[in-house]
């Protein structure tokens, strides 16, 4: 013999379909369901903030390729014209397909007077 | 005559609905809270691909149509019963780990939509077996009827055999996802000599074995056929069979077979079929109801 549902138990197995439904889809057509493209890691970096004698600038990784980066080292510069005045690092663990990370660098030069150059230097793919 | 709907039986007051979905609850976050503490397998959710994660999903919902069709609650219900409940959970899955996920400060604002489903979705499979599990074997009053729904259920409707298969599996793919995800895994497999391998396979079919026919496990006489000893044979290997393969799809899924050799990819199978083989047998026993 059959048991019949009540309303609570509808409104549950409504609110599933829809769940499932709405992840299923999302996978499938999502930005990254179908590309196969290795991490493409964009380094921004902010406005500077002194702090103590130092100086602090935001640092935010974007990766716009399909797969996620792991380990990703992050270089900052100081430049001025071709010389390097000084060097600032991070490492982030890992930068997902599509996502962003946010960190910092720290300099005792201040960066204001000087070209900000960012960018990824190397990365796994796990 | 009385019409199909006639037939049924009236639906279950709203109080008992709502301690069926606590149980469940219950069942989905005392089966997957190793899962959802575990670095690994937040880290899986945003590097599996999306396919894989949708053949994840898949792959669950299977699970969950078997484990209800042979192990569930109702032991009357027909297919599509069994299709809806299933539905049922797989959803409450999804929410639950959301929401867990959400109170643990691994989802928020600032993450790609790819990043949180990923994760919502690789933590969501183990939420919603165990909801299965747990809505049929926390039941307070399904103790009682542990002996007269069992023996007709299984001899009436499905061949004994597949159910035994599914319920082992269910209780391997459950007992073995908690370690997987781990570096561990990798690690005993690629440090570990042939030898002891080998040994480690033997003790784990010797303990399977063990469970099943020589400890007098709770339930283990009204689901098995004991006696004969090629049935002993037979079920032993089985069991261990599906630890293997149970192990093996729960590997791959945690992408522990890119890029490797074969050889360990087979040792990590045999490594993680430990705890499988451990499913199989005393999971599934206490599971199988």
């Amino acid at each position: 013999m059959k048991q019949r549902k009540n309303m609570l138990e509808w409104v549950v197995f409504g609110v599933s379909v829809v769940a499932i439904a709405a992840v299923v889809a999302a996978l499938l057509t999502g930005r990254h369901a179908s590309g196969e493209t290795p991490p493409r890691l964009e380094v921004r970096t902010g406005a500077p903030v002194a702090i103590a004698g130092s100086y602090r600038v935001p640092v935010t990784v974007e990766n716009s390729g399909d797969r996620t980066a792991e380990g990703a080292h992050i270089e900052v510069a100081l430049t001025s014209g071709e010389e390097i005045v000084e060097r600032g690092e991070l490492t982030i663990a890992f930068v997902p397909r599509g996502s962003t990370r946010n960190g910092w660098v720290t300099f005792r030069n201040d960066p204001r007077r000087f070209t900000i150059v960012a960018r990824a230097t190397g990365f796994n793919e796990p | 005559m009385p019409t199909q709907s006639e037939m049924r039986r009236a639906p279950p007051p709203i109080g008992e609905s709502l301690q069926e979905y606590g149980r469940g609850l219950a069942g989905g976050l005392l089966f997957s809270l190793p899962l959802l503490y575990t670095m690994e397998v937040w880290w899986t959710g945003f590097i599996a691909h999306p396919h894989r994660l949708t053949g994840l999903l898949a792959f669950t919902f299977v699970l969950l149509l078997g484990y209800n069709r042979f192990a569930g609650m109702r032991h009357d219900a027909d297919w599509l019963e069994v299709a809806i409940d299933s539905v049922e959970e797989l959803g409450l899955g999804l929410v639950t780990s959301t929401a867990v996920l959400y109170l643990l400060g691994r989802i928020g604002p600032g993450m790609s939509s790819g990043e949180v489903l990923g994760q919502i979705v690789t933590e969501a499979a183990v939420v919603a077996i165990g909801f299965s599990v747990g809505t049929a074997q926390l039941n307070a009053s399904s103790e009682d009827n542990v002996g007269e729904g069992n023996e007709p259920r299984s001899e009436g409707r499905s061949p004994r055999f597949i159910r035994e298969l599914v319920i082992a599996f269910c209780g391997a793919v459950l007992f073995a996802a908690n370690v997987a995800p781990t570096e561990e895994i990798v690690v005993i497999a690629v440090e570990t000599g042939p030898f002891r391998l080998a040994a480690l396979a033997l003790v784990s079919l010797g303990m399977g074995s063990a469970i099943l026919y020589f400890t007098n496990f709770k339930r283990a006489d009204t689901l098995l056929h004991r006696g004969s000893k090629t049935g002993i044979v037979l079920g032993t290997t089985v069991t261990y069979a599906v630890a293997l393969a149970a192990s093996a799809i729960i590997l791959w899924f945690f992408g522990r077979f890119d890029d490797v050799a074969a050889d360990v990819a087979v040792r990590q199978v045999v490594v993680l079929a430990f705890p499988g083989a451990l499913g199989a047998s005393a999971g599934r026993l206490l599971l199988g109801l």
